[in-house]
């Protein structure tokens, strides 16, 4: 491993741990994120040679990692980092959380797509990330990033009621 | 123009995170570099789920005994594995994969003495055990498929270190040595993951971490 690469994947993951987190606890709760957060910095340095150089790139080929360690979690792996009892347990309370039923009902409505759009959609609008760059995360082309997200909204417009938008 | 209703919906639905200490944040950058690179003697038992391998034969051997006559070189992390297992792949080329039993809290705390005790469980169940006749391979197989069709633009292949590991690949692009590699993988892990239930070892608690590693190949 070189120190250049060295240094650039320690900027990067410094950079980004937080939003991973975020985006980890969204999706498993905030007890195993900690965890798939460890799993993720141990796979980036082992995987060290494949960080791409440019800075937006590499950031997100962490969260295609990320993405990877949330589908080893749901077939059940489980695994307990050490590394990551730094985390676990202090973490802050709710920035400003929301009633607990706040939502649900769009979540719910979002969990019964069909998974590949369902991640579409949080990717989106959970975790701010451009279509684009969802598209990048998921390892999919742009025009079926968009083919996805489009479908995912035209059913989610049927299952919450809610109409298109109108104006100009 | 109007704000979609829809999107307004959406981005209000995202559930509530935590933030973490910037610091600690930090920390774990720095922890996760050493895990990264397989240096660091442990100490004790880790129970660790491998990495999947696939190869045609498969040996048994309790009590961390290294196989493969040295082809392989594992870094301290594995230097006392509870077991270890070698085999070969389709193409001739030699793996073993080694497992380490890993408790909540690491290495410190009143864990340890429960990691032990699974630890010594597993060591005699090894030993007295055929292995290599009671995996289910067919399980493994079906879990592979299930596992490519889950996740079709990710797979686990044998990367060019000669770890096992994931990427970002179709399923598609695996060799037959990957592909045996991982069947092996997944029916091991089934094996050890029936038997620590069995014994009523909690799998939120423990996890078992293995390293599936392949001897170089020869140019």
């Amino acid at each position: 491993m070189s120190r250049a690469a060295d240094a650039r994947l320690t900027a990067t993951l410094t950079a980004a741990s937080s939003d991973l987190l975020s985006y980890l606890q969204r999706r498993v709760g905030t007890d195993d994120a900690p965890d798939l957060l460890g799993e993720t910095m141990v796979v980036a340095w082992r995987r060290v040679a494949e960080l791409p150089i440019e800075p937006e790139r590499a950031r997100m080929w962490l969260f295609g990692i990320a993405r990877g360690t949330l589908l080893n979690h749901a077939r059940g792996e489980r695994r307990r980092w050490a590394l990551a009892d730094r985390v676990r347990g202090h973490v802050g309370t709710d920035a400003a959380a929301p009633p607990a039923d706040a939502g649900a009902e769009v979540r719910d409505a979002i969990a019964r797509l069909d998974p590949e759009l369902a991640e579409v959609v949080r990717l989106v609008h959970w975790d701010g990330f451009a279509l684009a760059e969802a598209a990048e995360v998921l390892g999919l082309p742009p025009s079926t990033a968009r083919g996805r997200y489009a479908r995912a909204k035209e059913e989610l417009r049927v299952a919450l009621g809610v109409g298109a938008s109108t104006g100009g | 123009m109007t704000r979609d209703t829809l999107d307004d919906l959406l981005a209000g639905s995202a559930p509530a995170t935590r933030d973490a200490d910037p610091a600690l944040l930090r920390s774990m950058v720095t922890a996760a570099r050493g895990e990264g690179a397989p240096k660091r003697a442990r100490h004790g038992l880790r129970v660790g789920l491998g990495l999947g391998l696939g190869l045609t034969t498969l040996l048994a051997a309790g009590g961390g005994v290294a196989i493969a006559g040295g082809l392989i070189e594992w870094g301290p992390r594995y230097e006392n594995p509870y077991n270890a297992f070698a085999f070969t792949l389709p193409s001739g080329r030699e793996c073993e994969t080694r497992f380490i039993v890993e408790a909540s809290g690491g290495d410190e705390g009143p864990d340890q003495d429960a990691a032990r005790d699974i630890e010594r469980s597993l060591q005699a169940w090894l030993q007295t055990t055929d292995l290599q006749g009671s995996l289910n391979m067919e399980r493994a197989r079906r879990d592979v498929a299930d596992i490519d069709a889950q996740s079709p633009d990710q797979t686990v292949v044998i990367g060019p270190d000669g770890w096992l590991m994931d990427v970002p690949q179709l399923p598609s692009t695996r060799t037959a040595d990957d592909l045996q590699a991982l069947v092996i993988d997944r029916a091991l892990r089934s094996e050890l993951l029936d038997h620590m239930t069995a014994e009523g070892v909690d799998l939120h608690v423990w996890s078992i971490i293995g390293g599936v590693k392949c001897a170089a190949v020869a140019p």
